[in-house]
C-alpha cells in the first residue's frame, strides 16, 4: 500500500490525535464550541468545531474570515488560534479557553462594578481592536458576548467570523454586519463603504452598558434601531454629518432634540462622557479612532483602571461554593487592608463613581 | 528619536506608554520622528504575518526542497508501478518521470491560465496573486505527479475568490470553467492544509501604490511618474511566475520593480527615493537580476506544456489514481 507522502495530511493527523473534546461549552450560529484538552501538554484549551458538511460551496466564509484573520493577529487581547485541523467533514479551530465573556459579568446582577473595572475592561477592548485596525482588520461583531475573558481577568476579542480585512477603501461591503444593537448608524443607513467607526460605534455601545449595566440602545428592529439611537442621542442633521442624506437606505426622521448625555449617566464623570460622546459621533469620519482614544485622558485620570487579579470575575460554580465563598468575602470585609476587603469596601462606597 | 511601544503592564497603568527622550519641539523633527515611527510599525507589523515567518526561503533551500519531494515521489511511484505490474521490471518502456525543472514548466503554464481567467472576470490582480501563490506554497511539498495542477489551479482559484471576498458559488464557478464541483470541493482540504491554514497573503502592489504616493509628492513630471508606476505594476506581475514571493518582502520587490521601471523610463529613482538606503541596495539589485534573467519570466512554448503533460500522464501514482486498482 502507497504510503501517505503527503506532509500537511501527516501533520493534520498528528494534531487531530493531539487533541480531546470533554464538554460542549457553547453553541453560535455555525459552530460548536467545546472545553477540550491537548494531551500532549495537559493543556486546556476551547475547541470550535464547524460543520462543512452544511456548505455546498466547501469551506465557509464564515470559516474562512475567522481562519484568516486570527492567524494574523497575535495580541494580549485577541484570542490566540494554537491550532487548525480537519476531521471527517468538520474544520476545528483549537483556540485558548476562556472562562467567561463580558455579557454574563454585565448580567451578574450580584457584582457591582467600580470605575476602574469599567475603565480596564475599555483598555483591553480598545487595544485589542487597535491591533485589528492596525492590521487593516475590522472586527464587525463587536458586543459583549464577543469579548471574552480569562480566569486571571485578561479580556480578549472573539468570534471573528464576520472579520475581514480593509486595505483597500473603494471596495463594496456589506451593511448587514454587526448585531443590531451595536450596529453603527451609517450600517443601518446601507452604506457599502464604511471603515473602523463601525467598531468603534459599538464599542462605544459598550462602554454605556458597562455604565448602565442595561443595553443601550435596544432596539427591535432595524427601523426601531434608528429610532432608539435618535431618542438618545438626538436626530443628526446634514451638518451633523455631511453625506448622511445620500446614504442609499437613508429615510427622514422625526427631529428629536439631543439631550446631553450626563442627563442619563448620572455617575460618570465629565472625562468618561466626552470619550463616550466621541464613540457615538454620528459623522463615521468624526468618531474616535481607536488609537485616538487610547490616548484619551480618560485612561490617564483617576481613577486608575483595577488591577486585572482585582477585575470582578464571572465564575460558573456549584451553589455551595457561590455560598461559601459569599461567607468569605463577609468575613474578608472586617479586614480592610486585604485586596478583597478594600474591594468590598469600595463596592459599599459610592463617592467613588466619579 | 521617539518611539512608541506596545504597554505590557496588565494593570494598565498607561494605556499606550511613549516615551520621548529628547524634548524635541521642533516641528519639522516631530514630523520626521513620527513618519520613522510608522515605518518601524509597519515593519514591526510585517514581521508578525504568517507570510514572514512561515513562508520566507532562501533560494537553495527552495532547490533542495523541490528535489527532495520530486525524488521521494519518484521512488514512491516507481514502487506503486511495480506493484500493480506485479514487478518492478515490468515498468513501462517510455517511463520518463519529470524534472523539477519540467514541473516548473508545467506550473509557470497553469500560472498564467490564472491570469486569465482573472482578468476575464475582472478580479483585481491582488486577488490573482494570492491564487497563484497558493499554488506556489501547495507545489513546495507536493509534485505535479500526485496531484495535477489543473484541479489543483481550480482549487485555488475558487479558494482564492472566498479569501480575497469576491466569492462566486461553486455552480458558477465550475460552469465557466467546464469542471465538476467534486474536483474542486474534493481538493479544498488538501489545499488548505498545505497552505497551513495561512491564507493572508501579502503582495507587492499595495506597497507599490504608496511608493507612487511617496513619489508623487516629489515629482515635477507627473506624466513620467504614471508610466514608471504603470511599469512597474507589470513587473510585479512578472514577479508572480519567479520565486521572489518566497525570498523577499513585498515592499523590497515593489521598490526594485519601481527601480528598473525608472531605469527605463529615464526617471531620476535615487533622489526621489533618497530615504530607502543603501543597504537596500544589494537586495534591490538581485531582484532586478531575478527578473531580468529568471527563463520563468517568460511564457513556455505551448508545444512543450503539451509534451510534459502527455509524460505526466504515464507517470503518474496509481496509488492516487481512482480507475487504478490499488
Ligand atoms: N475560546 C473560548 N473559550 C470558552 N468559550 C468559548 C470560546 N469561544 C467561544 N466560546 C463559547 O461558545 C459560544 C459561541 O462561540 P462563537 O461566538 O465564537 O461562535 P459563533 O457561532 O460565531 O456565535 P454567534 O454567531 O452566536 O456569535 C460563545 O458565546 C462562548 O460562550
Ligand atoms: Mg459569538
Amino acid at each position: 500500500m502507497a504510503s501517505i507522502r503527503n506532509h500537511a495530511e501527516q501533520h493534520n493527523a498528528d494534531i487531530y490525535r493531539d487533541y480531546k473534546k470533554d464538554k460542549k461549552v457553547g453553541e453560535g450560529a455555525y459552530a460548536v464550541v467545546y472545553v477540550g484538552r491537548q494531551l500532549s501538554t495537559k493543556k486546556v484549551v476551547a475547541i470550535k468545531k464547524i460543520k462543512i458538511g452544511q456548505f455546498k460551496d466547501g469551506l465557509d466564509m464564515s470559516a474562512i474570515r475567522e481562519v484568516k484573520t486570527l492567524q494574523e493577529l497575535r495580541h494580549p487581547n485577541v484570542i490566540e488560534l494554537m491550532e487548525v485541523y480537519f476531521h471527517k467533514t468538520n474544520l476545528n479551530l483549537v483556540l485558548e479557553f476562556l472562562e467567561s465573556d463580558l455579557e454574563m459579568i454585565i448580567k451578574d446582577k450580584s457584582i457591582v462594578f467600580m470605575p476602574g473595572d469599567v475603565k480596564h475592561w475599555m483598555l483591553m477592548t480598545l487595544r485589542g481592536l487597535d491591533h485589528c485596525h492596525r492590521n487593516w482588520i475590522l472586527h464587525r461583531d463587536m458586543k459583549p458576548n464577543n469579548l471574552l475573558l480569562g480566569r486571571d481577568g485578561q479580556l480578549k476579542l472573539a468570534d471573528f467570523g464576520l472579520a475581514r480585512d480593509f486595505g483597500d477603501r473603494n471596495r463594496q461591503l456589506t451593511a448587514q454586519v454587526v448585531t443590531r444593537w451595536y450596529r453603527a448608524p451609517e450600517l443601518l443607513f446601507g452604506a457599502r463603504e464604511y471603515g473602523y467607526g463601525v467598531d468603534i460605534w459599538a464599542i462605544g455601545c459598550i462602554f454605556a452598558e458597562l455604565l448602565l449595566r442595561n443595553p443601550y440602545l435596544p432596539g427591535n428592529t432595524d427601523m426601531d434601531q434608528l429610532d432608539t439611537m435618535f431618542r438618545a442621542l438626538g436626530t443628526p442633521t446634514e451638518a451633523d454629518w455631511p453625506g448622511m442624506e445620500s446614504l442609499p437606505n437613508y429615510i427622514k426622521f422625526k427631529q428629536y432634540p439631543k439631550t446631553p448625555l450626563r442627563l442619563l449617566f448620572t455617575a460618570a464623570g465629565a472625562d468618561t462622557l466626552e470619550l463616550l460622546e466621541s464613540m457615538l459621533i454620528y459623522d463615521p469620519n468624526r468618531r474616535i479612532s481607536a488609537r485616538e482614544a487610547l490616548l484619551h485622558p480618560y485612561f490617564f485620570n483617576k481613577p486608575r483602571p483595577t488591577p486585572l487579579e482585582n477585575l470582578p470575575k464571572h465564575v460558573r460554580e456549584t451553589p455551595e461554593a457561590a455560598k461559601l465563598k459569599r461567607k468569605a468575602e463577609a468575613l474578608d470585609a472586617y479586614d480592610l487592608t486585604s485586596e478583597d476587603g478594600k474591594r468590598l469596601a469600595r463596592r459599599l462606597d459610592f463617592t467613588g463613581m466619579s | 528619536m521617539s518611539t512608541v511601544v506596545e504597554n505590557k503592564d496588565t494593570n494598565g497603568a498607561a494605556p499606550l506608554t511613549t516615551t520621548s527622550g529628547s524634548s524635541s519641539s521642533d516641528q519639522a523633527e516631530n514630523a520626521k520622528a513620527e513618519g520613522q515611527l510608522k515605518e518601524v510599525q509597519l515593519k514591526q507589523l510585517y514581521e508578525q504575518s504568517t507570510q514572514y515567518n512561515h513562508w520566507r526561503y532562501t533560494q537553495a533551500a527552495l532547490d533542495n526542497l523541490r528535489n527532495k519531494v520530486n525524488q521521494e515521489a519518484i521512488a514512491c511511484i516507481k514502487q506503486n508501478i511495480g506493484e500493480e505490474r506485479l514487478s518492478v521490471d515490468g515498468l513501462p518502456k517510455d517511463l520518463s518521470f519529470l524534472k523539477v525543472e519540467e514541473e516548473l514548466a508545467l506550473l509557470g503554464f497553469y500560472e498564467r491560465k490564472i491570469v486569465q481567467i482573472f482578468q476575464h472576470w475582472k478580479l483585481p490582480s491582488h486577488t490573482t496573486a494570492t491564487a497563484i501563490v497558493y499554488m506556489k506554497r501547495f507545489y513546495l511539498e507536493n509534485t505535479v505527479m500526485d496531484y495535477h495542477p489543473k484541479d489543483v489551479m481550480m482549487t485555488c482559484m475558487f479558494l482564492a475568490r472566498k479569501t480575497e471576498n469576491v466569492l462566486m458559488n461553486i455552480e458558477d464557478f465550475t460552469k465557466a470553467l467546464k469542471a465538476l464541483p467534486s474536483a474542486i470541493l474534493n481538493l479544498e482540504f488538501l489545499v488548505c492544509k498545505n497552505l497551513r491554514f495561512h491564507f493572508t497573503v501579502h503582495h507587492p502592489y499595495r506597497p507599490c501604490l504608496g511608493f507612487f504616493y511617496d513619489m508623487q509628492a516629489v515629482t515635477d513630471n507627473m506624466e513620467r511618474l504614471q508610466r514608471v508606476y504603470e511599469a512597474a505594476l507589470k513587473l510585479i506581475d512578472t514577479s508572480l511566475h519567479t520565486d521572489l514571493c518566497f525570498l523577499y518582502q513585498p515592499s523590497q520587490i515593489a521598490l526594485a520593480a519601481l527601480r528598473i521601471a525608472c531605469q527605463d523610463e529615464s526617471y531620476d529613482f535615487e533622489s526621489t527615493t533618497q530615504k530607502y538606503n543603501q543597504t537596500l541596495l544589494p537586495i534591490l539589485e538581485s531582484i532586478e537580476n531575478v527578473l531580468k534573467t529568471d527563463p520563468r519570466c517568460v511564457e513556455v512554448d505551448r508545444s512543450v506544456v503539451q509534451e510534459i503533460d502527455r509524460r505526466l500522464k504515464t507517470c503518474k501514482d496509481p496509488a492516487k489514481n481512482p480507475e487504478s486498482l490499488m
